[in-house]
């Protein structure tokens, strides 16, 4: 009864074995690709492009971070800077003392796990509570503009609205992370371990449990899995690696401001991620490099406008393209294959 | 093996179950008849942990599960076969069956792949007949194909007790009889007792020992389904329906 | 002291009003609204406009529902009626509009912050103990304007298609009431209500386009300790919050009274999930 519709699917099955392995031999020649380009550009391009490239990784890494709760997990989070704010101000701060021995490792240490601390806290108190969905995306948008309130009026901590600066630089021993190029290969050699962390993340079976809840939540209860676990413990690594995310920009900035936590920047992790893609890893910062991209470009010209860009992006997502950018190139890609396909079979 | 003692559910004003009384032993194939409204999801949904009961409890092996979350009854060995295809749809069928055998683990060392639970998806798939069509993605499949692959992920995880809500649903005769088949030889191969919600009388001839009918969220009767068949209380509860 | 509690008590008529406003969308609706601060604001800064052209702060306080309602209205036809049932989708999106009224507010009034003249300078006096007239003419308002949305939506003929539209909506349809239109009446009813508080509040704060995200964290603190789905629950929730406000701010700075209702608030819907006063789900 079934059998044209299986010997169909036992064709497509061959196929898409076949593609399975050739695209991750792609995936990782090209991730060794790219890790190879972007160590290469500080020898022949202008110190304004390496720190803006730098810009982009940071905040790429700081939009694949919430692409695991998000994208994969289908958890939104309006608030996530909190954590990629909370490194900056950890690290800062720690960086800010001069007596301290061991202030590199230290501000690296705690500027992730502080935030992860946060992440934990508000993920376990929440979801074991079956707080989920809408209620929890609101609550990480007070947690943010709270931060940010905070920091701006304990001033006697935080330096208020004019934030913190003169840190000393990072130092791990003989090495410090002082001039911009040092910064720069700092953050590229820390990005490249970070994404392959999260795509070793996301194959693994953890991985496909985080998909499983985002798509069926009370099957993937029914298989075994305790979902608010799943949904934790995803939270707290996104919220440690946004902290990450936030150490690496205190080189690069040299000041760390209340911004850094607030709803604004939370916005516009948000809008790289969607921007570029989701569920992807890749789409973060392709989202990061493209809008930053455009935004040094266009906001002499913008202005105050390009902060209302955030909402017009947004709605753009919600409303036209929900799987942004990938999402076009995907669709072109399956439109030409199926063209060639096509042409093919009528031959 | 799984016992209901003094069930009661009430969604606000309405009562779904009304004090029911239900035991099955291990190994048996129980069938769960009723019409519509008779309170069998609901039935269904407080033995796995879906819904708390109002009052009364629920036992497996004697240990009392009722209140427990949904994951940690599905751990001691209730699966359950939902009645809408709740299958992954674009992960493929390998990946599906991976994802229910790794169910159970602890969320860190999910950090880690277990060969020996990928094998079992493997075998699996193997058993019930989808060896051919790992690679291809949930959504693509047909349905009775998709059916196997529910009745396959409920059973990697190697269950003492299996739930299945209509699992004959939109089959053909043909479709429903090696279904009916392949759930008597699981059942006798694999030791697993089971309970089955469904309207289908061909499919419950064919693989019920003993049926419970419900009515109005109470036991009506329970027994071989000869003398369901015979009984004119069931006949007039049924009056329309046919049975 | 006297003074810090009535100012807790005109705080939480403000924050009624703003909160009942959310809670009928949400707990009608089911649609979460993060533009709803904006509501606010844009009362407000109608109120400084109609002030621009006529001199009067009134004009503004009257008509500032009514301009906002109206904006409700076109919001709801054009964005919220696509995105009914898919929860994630409607908040990103209102937070797309919240951002874009806000900016554009910024772009239209400047960023800078601005205060308008009380119109009310009398104080009430008794006993020795005065306090600011238009204080309690807010609070009046509020209760008066809360008495009318109670009795709409309990006894009145429009109570009953709502209910209707929201428990069955095929069937109301299929009963002659037009769905669509209730949906939006009652958007914008909602919509109208932060309008008219942000009118009546414009006198009394610092406006500049960032103050409807407080209002809008207040007003979903209130609905979280309130509970979704009672009016009268998220009357409790506003007074709650606005006494503890006042008095937490009389202990201590405004930004540690706002953390430590946000943690109460956190603690509650942890072990309370329904709020303190709604039925539970």
């Amino acid at each position: 009864m079934a059998g044209r519709g299986e010997a169909a699917a036992v064709r497509a099955a061959r196929r898409v074995g076949v593609s399975i392995s050739l695209l991750r031999w792609a995936h990782w020649g090209a991730v060794v690709l790219a890790a190879v380009a972007l160590w290469v550009v500080p020898l022949f391009a202008r110190s304004y492009f390496i720190g803006l490239l730098g810009r982009f990784l940071v905040f790429g890494l700081a939009a694949m971070s919430l692409d695991l709760v998000w994208g994969y997990t289908g958890q939104l989070s309006l608030g996530h800077a909190a954590f990629f704010g909370l490194g900056a101000y950890t690290s800062g701060l720690i960086l800010a003392q001069t007596s301290w021995p061991f202030l590199g490792p230290l501000a690296l240490v705690l500027g992730i796990l502080i935030p992860a601390a946060l992440g934990f806290v508000m993920a376990g108190t929440l979801f074991y509570g079956k707080v989920v969905g809408a209620y929890f995306a609101i609550i990480t948008l007070l947690v943010s503009l709270i931060l940010e309130q905070l920091a701006i009026s304990m001033l006697w901590l935080t330096g208020g609205i004019n934030g913190l600066y003169g840190m000393k630089p990072l130092a791990f021993g003989p090495l410090s992370v002082d001039t911009l190029n040092e910064a720069y290969y700092f953050i590229v050699i820390v990005s490249v371990i970070a994404y392959v962390l999260a795509r070793l993340l996301v194959e693994s079976p953890l991985g496909k449990a985080m998909d499983a809840v985002r798509v069926n939540e009370k099957r993937t209860a029914s298989l075994g899995y305790s979902t608010a676990a799943v949904r934790t413990v995803v939270f707290t690594l996104a919220a440690a690696l946004a902290g990450l995310a936030g150490v690496l920009y205190v080189p690069l900035e040299a000041f760390v401001y209340p911004s850094q936590l607030g709803v604004g920047f939370s916005t516009w992790i948000i809008v790289w991620l969607a921007i570029g893609g989701r569920r992807s890893l890749v789409g973060a910062f392709l989202g990061a490099f493209i809008i930053n991209y455009g935004q040094s470009l266009l906001s002499e010209r913008l202005g105050r406008y390009w902060v209302l860009a955030t909402g017009v992006f947004l709605l753009i997502v919600v409303l036209v393209q929900p799987d942004g950018l990938l999402g076009i190139i995907r669709d072109v890609k399956d439109r030409l294959m199926r063209v060639v396909r096509g042409s093919r079979a009528g031959a | 093996m799984l016992e209901a003692s003094g069930v009661v559910k009430r969604f606000g004003g309405l009562v779904a179950v009304d004090g029911v009384d239900f035991r099955v032993e291990r190994g048996e194939i129980r069938c769960v008849i009723g019409p519509n409204g008779a309170g069998k999801t609901t039935l269904f949904n407080v033995l796995t942990g879906d819904l708390k009961p109002t009052a009364g409890r629920v036992l497996l092996e004697g240990q009392r599960i009722d209140g427990l979350p949904v994951h940690t009854i599905a751990r001691l060995g209730v699966a359950r076969k939902f009645q809408v295809p709740a299958v992954f749809q674009e992960l493929t069928v390998l990946e599906n069956l991976r994802v229910a055998a790794n169910g159970g683990r602890s969320v860190l060392s999910l950090l880690r792949r277990d060969r020996r639970r990928e094998d079992m998806a493997r075998g699996i798939a193997e058993e019930v007949g989808l060896q051919d069509l790992l690679g291809v993605q949930a959504g693509h499949l047909g349905h009775g194909e998709i059916q196997r692959l529910e009745i396959a992920m409920v059973l990697v995880s190697e269950p003492r007790v299996l739930l299945l809500d209509e699992p004959t649903a939109g089959m053909t005769y043909d479709e429903t009889r090696s279904i009916a088949v392949l759930l008597r030889d699981l059942a006798t191969r694999r030791h697993l007792t089971m309970v089955i919600v469904e309207h289908d009388i061909d499919f419950i001839k064919m693989i019920g020992d003993r049926i419970t009918v419900l009515h109005k969220g109470k036991v009506l009767m329970e027994g071989h389904h000869s003398e369901v068949e015979r009984s004119d209380e069931v006949r007039r509860v049924y009056l329309g329906e046919g049975l | 002291m006297l003074t810090t509690l009535l100012n807790g008590v005109s705080l939480a008529a403000v924050l009624a009003l703003v909160a009942i406003g959310l809670a009928i969308i949400f707990g009608l609706m089911r649609v979460i609204n993060l533009a709803h601060g904006e509501m606010f604001i844009l009362g407000a800064y109608s109120v400084v406009a109609l002030h621009q052209w006529t001199g009067s702060v009134w004009w503004g306080v009257v008509l500032a529902p009514f301009v906002v309602g109206g904006i409700g209205w076109v919001i709801e036809r054009t964005l919220i009626r696509r995105l009914y049932q898919r929860p994630m989708e409607t908040l990103v999106a209102t937070w797309g509009l919240s951002i874009l009224i806000r900016e554009g507010l910024k772009v239209f009034f400047g960023g800078g912050s601005r205060n308008l003249p009380i119109p009310i300078r009398a104080r009430l006096h008794f006993g020795g103990f005065s306090y600011p007239g238009y204080r309690i003419f807010l609070i009046f308002v509020a209760i008066v304007v809360m008495a009318a949305v109670l009795w709409l939506f309990t006894a009145t003929d429009f109570a009953l298609k709502v209910r209707a539209v929201i428990q069955r909506r095929d069937m109301a349809m299929a009963m002659g009431i037009d769905a669509a239109r209730i949906d939006q009446a009652v958007f914008a009813l909602g919509a109208a209500l932060a309008g008219l508080a942000g009118a009546v509040m414009t006198p009394l704060i610092t406006l500049n386009p960032e103050v409807g995200l407080f209002f809008l964290a207040r007003s979903f603190l209130v609905v979280i300790v309130g509970g979704v789905g009672s009016l009268l629950g998220t009357v409790l929730g506003a007074v709650i919050i606005g006494l503890g406000n006042a008095y937490l701010s009389f202990l201590t700075r405004p930004v540690f009274a706002e953390v430590a209702l946000f943690v109460f608030a956190i603690l509650l819907i942890r072990v309370r999930p329904s709020g303190l006063f709604a039925r539970p789900e």
